[in-house]
């Protein structure tokens, strides 16, 4: 049997989050396909960091449900989702500031390495090959972002684009199918955007799945499969990039917000 | 001072940080550590095998304050624990080897009791339950009865190993020496490897830690039980050093004392740890004639520590040689 | 009996209120835990016999001395080892308090360890009877005197400018800066405040109880107690937690085991720390680790 050529990723089915009285989301439905690169887009306060937390875990869904791929997340832990393979950055920068660029990508790779206490406490030789290989894929992973140089520098050292840089390089070490970046692009050179873009689209050609909440729209549109448009936590658009430019809706939401 | 700006210089530091330090200097280190002790006298000798106590207790006080970033004041009560229970396993009849896992697996029980609390009470709510820990385990072995024998404390049998009665001060440095070794390989190699990462990752923050699948609560519950552990087999070595152990051995005084040497010696610095327990153990004894003097010489270099050196000798030596640096101080709180 | 307990347990518990007031102010108004009050305290009561006993003043210009005393050591404290810390980690300048606790501890340690020292009572009169009630000349200042300057401090901040001024300050840090306070020197104020507090407490024990150098230590984990029972960061949880503190552990003592009354505050500071985190009355206070 071949694949299908469009396997679901992620589902998330009529979400709704809410903070005391407060609707932070309200059902919320879009689905996301292996390959595909979705952009969750809209004002501030729009609710998209929040559904964010909901998917992966970190904050409470009032009603709806979320599947990654078959296996029904909803409530359940953060670690344990992302234990199944759903990464995610931070809005704030979710980068390990004492720790140094590559320790940081090494982090990603903690859930291959998790139950090895007695082989790394005596150092067997399995573990140390282990630690090599976690090694060798994480200066893989920095190469390609074009921080190779940057592997022994604290990351509280490094300009706030290279600290996004390094975090996006922590989701990417483990070869999720999953990836959730939140704001990448903040900090970022014009240069780096475009790497960022192309990289971006590398990793969807190679099957990984990517949802994105992003201000700078030249990197939604040029990037993204298609948009979710939310705006007082309501999704008031979802389409592809050129349909989502038109809809009087949006344009009224981001008009009429500014 | 710094050499961060030149990553070639560090490279490897992770699969291979031994080789940081040449063979040569290692093996005379070895060798001199081993050997040296046969130089000294008897007193030396004795304050030898101090320094090794010492730097298990620094080394497992700053996996908690340091590595995990918790005000936690437990580590005197760790150190009881496990010297209270091996000498009760060795007075029942143990020998020294089963006698010291006693005192292990009590710190570790310890470490353990104390973390459960802990993953809930954070700050100085935690400082407080440690220390309110510690007073009241010292309460517990003066109204102990039979089992602690009260304020007059345990006499601690001698030391016997596989048919031997260790009964000089060097016999027993070179036995504290092997186990010292051992707890100090095996606690660097869980700090240098993912499990060490994580614990740093869950002090830096939990929400990232959990993103990145880490089991945030179990790396915190297995730092204060490794530290448990490593302050344990310390303790029971302190009792067969000192061939009596008294609840006044554990009072605030002793929690200065390893609180001191975690400060001197930087905190999150696996090197500053044993440079901080071995100095500040050079601090003569002399001190203790005088009462008041030890609290006001360590008192005093806390506070040049945390004043005017708050990286402790591991911010001096930390980027050279440990691969997990300080990383407490200079981050925002 | 019972009626004597709760004298005594009040007369006790009015000291862990006075002492977990003097922290709470501070905790209030610097955001800073000072580990170091009870040698505060301690380095009070030993002020006092200094001046009174070794120097010989009149024991009211010696309890005057001490409060001046310790004032200025808050101060000197407060611009010499924290104010260069404070922009640091919070748990620097903890840790920092902990350092003075044990200096503090060492210097008596060293110069009066050996001995025990007595304080004659402030006024020489027979005890009192009330009913079935003997209540010392003492134990009714030390009730009278803690009482005042708990009522003190809260028409301060109640009732004057400046104390509203001060919580409302408490609240945002930077808030204190908008408002106009200058903050280091209000910082720096507090930290005289509350040490001239412990002086005052000090001085009112100093005759009842012997002086020693743990004597601060001793009384720093009941004021914690308290404070945690009534709510960390709340003045009058700590007050009420004092008291309740001191009552509980007298009856306990009695009616359980007299063992029961050295480790009372560390069982409640356990068991409230792990089933109610926020105290009695608590509802949550930030800590500004």
């Amino acid at each position: 049997m071949t694949a299908p050529p469009k396997q679901s990723v992620l589902s998330v089915a009529d979400v709704s989050v809410r903070f005391g009285g407060l609707t932070a989301v309200s059902g919320a439905s879009f689905d996301l396909n292996a390959g595909e690169i979705c952009a969750l887009i809209g004002p501030n306060g729009a609710g998209k960091s929040t559904l964010f937390n909901a998917i992966t875990g970190f904050a409470r869904t009032a009603s709806g449900r979320v599947f990654f791929g078959a296996s029904d997340i909803t409530g359940k832990r953060p670690d344990a989702i992302a234990r199944l393979g759903v990464r995610r950055t931070f809005q704030n920068g979710g980068v390990l500031k004492k720790l140094s660029a590559l320790e940081n990508i090494l982090t990603g790779l903690h859930c291959e390495t998790e139950r090895r206490i007695i082989g790394n406490i005596l150092r067997l030789p399995s573990a140390v090959a282990e630690e090599r290989s976690s090694i060798a894929r994480a200066e893989e992973v920095l190469h390609d972002l074009g921080i190779a140089h940057l592997r022994n520098v604290k990351a509280e050292d490094l300009s706030s684009g290279q600290q996004r840089l390094v975090e996006i390089g922590r989701t990417l070490a483990q070869h999720s199918r999953l990836i959730l970046l939140d704001e990448p692009a903040v900090g970022l050179s014009a240069t780096d955007r475009a790497n960022l873009g192309a990289l971006l689209k590398r990793l969807a050609a190679g099957g990984v799945a990517i949802l994105l909440v992003e201000h700078v729209l030249e990197l939604v549109m040029a990037v993204s499969d298609r948009i979710v448009v939310l705006n007082h936590g309501q999704m008031i658009a979802s389409g592809t990039p050129e349909a989502v430019r038109n809809d009087p809706v949006v344009l009224e939401a981001y008009l009429g917000n500014k | 001072m710094s050499d961060i700006s030149s990553p070639s210089r560090r490279a490897g530091m992770w699969a291979h940080a031994s080789n940081d330090i040449p063979r040569v200097v290692l093996v005379l280190t070895i060798v001199g550590v081993a050997l040296g002790p046969l130089g000294l006298n008897e007193y030396w000798r004795f304050v030898a095998s101090m320094m090794l106590i010492y730097t298990l207790v620094t080394l497992g006080f700053n996996i908690l304050l340091g590595y995990l970033g918790q005000l936690a004041f437990a580590n005197v009560a760790f150190f009881g624990v496990g010297a209270y229970a091996a000498t009760i396993a060795m007075n029942g009849g143990l020998n020294f080897i089963p006698g010291i896992l006693v005192g292990w697996i009590g710190g570790g029980i310890a470490g353990f009791l104390v973390g459960i609390p802990a993953l809930r009470i954070r700050n100085y709510q935690l400082a407080i339950v440690t220390l309110a820990t510690g007073e009241l385990l010292r309460w517990l072995y003066i109204h102990g009865g039979s089992i602690t024998q009260g304020s007059s404390g345990l006499e601690v049998p001698a030391m016997k190993l596989a048919g031997y009665q260790i009964t000089t001060e060097i016999g027993k440095y070179w036995v504290f020496l092997v186990f010292t070794v051992l707890c100090l390989t095996v606690t660097r190699n869980l700090l240098r490897s993912s499990v060490g990462r994580a614990i740093v990752a869950v002090r830096e923050s939990e929400s990232v830690s959990l993103g990145l699948g880490m089991h945030a609560a179990g790396f915190r519950i297995l730092a204060f039980v490794w530290s448990g552990a490593l302050v344990g087999v310390a303790g029971g070595m302190y009792a067969c050093l000192l061939g009596r152990i008294t609840p006044e051995s554990f009072g605030l005084t002793q929690l200065l004392v390893h609180f001191s040497m975690v400060m001197v010696g930087g905190l999150g610095s696996f090197v500053g740890s044993i440079f901080g327990a071995l100095l500040l153990t050079a601090i003569p004894e002399t001190l203790r004639n005088f009462p008041g003097l030890e609290e006001i010489v360590f008192s005093l270099l806390l506070i040049i520590v945390l004043r005017f050196v708050p990286e402790g000798i591991g911010g001096f030596l930390g980027g050279r040689i440990s691969g997990l640096r300080d990383r407490f101080f200079g981050g925002k709180s | 009996m019972f009626a004597q307990l709760v004298a005594s347990g009040l007369v006790q518990g009015s000291i862990y209120a006075v002492i977990a007031l003097g922290m709470t102010v501070l905790f209030r108004s610097t955001g800073v835990v000072h580990f170091g009050y009870g040698a505060f305290f301690m380095a009070g009561a030993f002020a006092v016999y200094v001046f009174s006993q070794v120097i010989g003043l009149a024991f009211v210009l010696a309890f005057l001395a001490a409060v001046a005393v310790l004032v200025l050591l808050g101060m000197a404290c407060e611009r010499m080892l924290v104010r260069p810390i404070a922009h640091g980690p919070h748990v620097a300048v903890a840790m920092m308090t902990v350092a003075m606790s044990y200096l503090l501890t060492g210097v008596a340690r060293f110069f009066w360890g050996q001995e025990v020292l007595r304080m004659p009572p402030i006024i020489d009169v027979p005890p009192i009877f009330i009913g079935s009630i003997v209540l010392t000349a003492q134990d009714l200042l030390i009730i009278g005197g803690c009482m005042a300057l708990v009522v003190a401090f809260f028409l301060f901040f109640a009732r004057t400018k400046l104390g509203k001024l001060m919580q409302a300050a408490s609240q945002v840090p930077r808030g204190a800066a908008l408002v106009g306070i200058n903050v280091p020197g209000f910082h720096m104020a507090m930290w005289g405040v509350v040490a001239g507090i412990a002086a005052v407490a000090g001085t009112l024990v100093a005759p009842v109880t012997m002086l020693y150098p743990d004597m601060g230590a001793h009384l720093l984990i009941k004021a914690f107690a308290a404070m945690t029972f009534g709510g960390f960061g709340n003045l009058g949880g700590a007050v009420l937690g004092g008291l309740i503190i001191g009552l509980a552990e007298q009856l306990a003592g009695f009616y359980i085991s007299t063992a029961l009354i050295d480790i009372f505050a560390y069982l409640v500071i356990i068991v409230v720390l792990i089933v109610l985190p926020n105290g009695i009355l608590g509802k949550k206070e930030a800590t500004r680790v």
